[in-house]
């Protein structure tokens, strides 16, 4: 059943391995395995690539996945890289990364553009976007927009109250004591040099 | 054919094994055949739980080394009719035993009984792995505490990433007292964060440290109230709609009487 989100493409350079979805390490390796069996030979001469860039799955786990390979077949599996270096501009016009569902404890997701989460993200989950990050729910997790070098981005959720917000090279963290819950969505931006909150209407609220 | 339902946590000492053994006992006294399946390989706790300890002759792993066969390592509960216990090594490591055999363990189990429950070890490598691999469902215990929810997040997360959603949670050792006061996470904050669907409440009970040294599950115990919400559990397992308990406080009257004359 989640053998479909495991495909395999033939590109000019060799054949890609295109992971959709959080699959499981397992079974990642099973699918690659049996492929790889079948045609080892012409894997020998080929390229063999992998693209993560459609899934949660940890670097951690991907470099795992890569190792395995290289163990059991002697073939370098490649990870299809995104050109590094330059910043990401779209922040008001740009590419988005749409994700429904709650983003759990463990799980970190990366994205060069922007990333709307219509869900929560949960104490010690990670999202990294080169751009803006929006999440229609409670934001309790570590956020890192504009990760490129871009102090534009912004961060904004229907409940705010991250661990750590993090916007280019700018960190910052609730202040200490017992933090309030929200009582309106809010946005977080760069003002200064430091993080701000404001909320998302200012003129709809006076503080 | 019959269900297997892994109980995990992430968290250790949240009462995976307690719960185990009573579900599995509760079931058993409602008149279904049980087998309560111990994953935890080296650090085994369910047969003590069970008070079933010097009834071990052959265990999970000697089934899967082919010693002996699956029907000789079950232990037959004789207090509880069709409540049985399938012990693991308490010599062995959890490399012992691989998620592919847990799982064939598991198929042979479903044939014979009603309702497998899968004892998993805390954390979430090995142990985890051979426990959720032979399991159609998932049980996530947790208590009200920050750190224990944090990790049952981050199990729920593993499960679905196997395509285990079929999952539900019980939240255990809740202290009423410290709830109303707000020391305590509430149940709504919990459910709010883990986007779970609740299966029952368990409180805090003395008599579940008494059972559990005793080997005799508190769910035979008429005035346990952890009793009672694990004999309603077992029977919204078996597709009962039961209300969930409305838990007292132990010193409800005193406080009663004290909201009257106005004493703080």
């Amino acid at each position: 059943m989640k053998e479909q989100n495991i495909l395999f493409k033939g590109t000019k350079d060799g054949v890609t391995v295109v992971v959709n979805d959080d699959t499981d390490y397992e079974l990642i390796k099973k699918a690659i395995d049996s492929k790889v069996r079948i045609s080892k030979n012409f894997f020998k001469n080929g390229r063999l690539f992998i693209d993560f860039s459609n899934t949660h799955i940890d670097k951690i786990v991907q470099n795992k996945i890569q190792e395995q390979i290289f163990d059991d077949f002697q073939i370098t599996m490649e990870k299809v890289e995104k050109t590094k270096g330059r910043m990401f501009t779209g922040i008001y016009e740009g590419k988005t990364k749409f994700l429904s569902g709650t983003i759990r404890s463990g799980q970190h997701i990366e994205y060069e553009g922007n990333i709307v989460v219509i869900g929560d993200i949960n104490a010690g989950g990670q999202i990294t976007a080169e751009g803006n990050i929006i999440v229609l729910g409670s934001l309790r997790g570590v956020v890192h927009a504009g990760s490129s070098g871009n102090t534009k981005a912004v961060v904004a959720a229907f409940s705010l109250q991250p661990t750590q917000l993090r916007i280019a090279d700018v960190f910052s963290r609730a202040p200490d004591g017992k933090a309030q819950k929200p009582k309106c969505p809010e946005l977080a931006r760069v003002k200064d040099g430091c993080i701000v909150i404001e909320p998302y209407a200012p003129n709809k609220f006076f503080d | 054919m019959g269900v297997a339902y892994v109980i995990t946590s992430g968290k250790g000492g949240v009462g995976k094994t307690t719960t185990t053994a009573n579900v599995g006992t509760a079931l058993a006294k409602l008149g279904k055949k049980v087998a309560i399946v111990d994953a935890d390989t080296g650090l085994r706790n369910l047969d003590v739980v069970m008070g079933l300890e010097n009834r071990i002759v052959y265990d999970l792993v000697d089934v899967v080394d082919g010693i002996c066969r699956l029907k000789q390592a079950l232990i037959r509960d004789k207090r509880f009719e069709g409540l049985y216990l399938l012990p693991t090594a308490q010599t062995k490591e959890k490399t012992a035993v691989r998620p592919e055999e847990m799982q064939k363990i598991c198929n042979e189990l479903k044939e014979e009984f009603e309702f497998v429950l899968i004892d998993c070890p805390a954390g979430i490598e090995r142990g985890f792995e051979n426990a959720i691999a032979g399991a159609d469902k998932a049980i996530v215990v947790t208590v009200p505490e920050v750190s224990a929810v944090r990790d049952a997040d981050r199990i729920i997360g593993k499960l679905e990433s196997k395509g285990m959603t079929d999952h539900e949670l019980i939240i255990n050792r809740i202290k009423i007292d410290m709830a109303k006061r707000g020391d305590m996470l509430n149940i709504d904050d919990m459910i709010d964060i883990l986007s779970i669907k609740l299966l029952g409440v368990v409180p805090d009970d003395e008599k579940i440290i008494i059972s559990t040294n005793r080997g005799e599950p508190v769910v035979n115990d008429e005035s346990s109230q952890a009793g009672r919400a694990y004999r309603n559990i077992a029977r919204r397992l078996n597709g009962e709609d039961v209300p969930f308990m409305h838990i007292e406080s132990e010193r409800s009257f005193k406080s009663f009487i004290k909201k009257v004359f106005n004493i703080k």
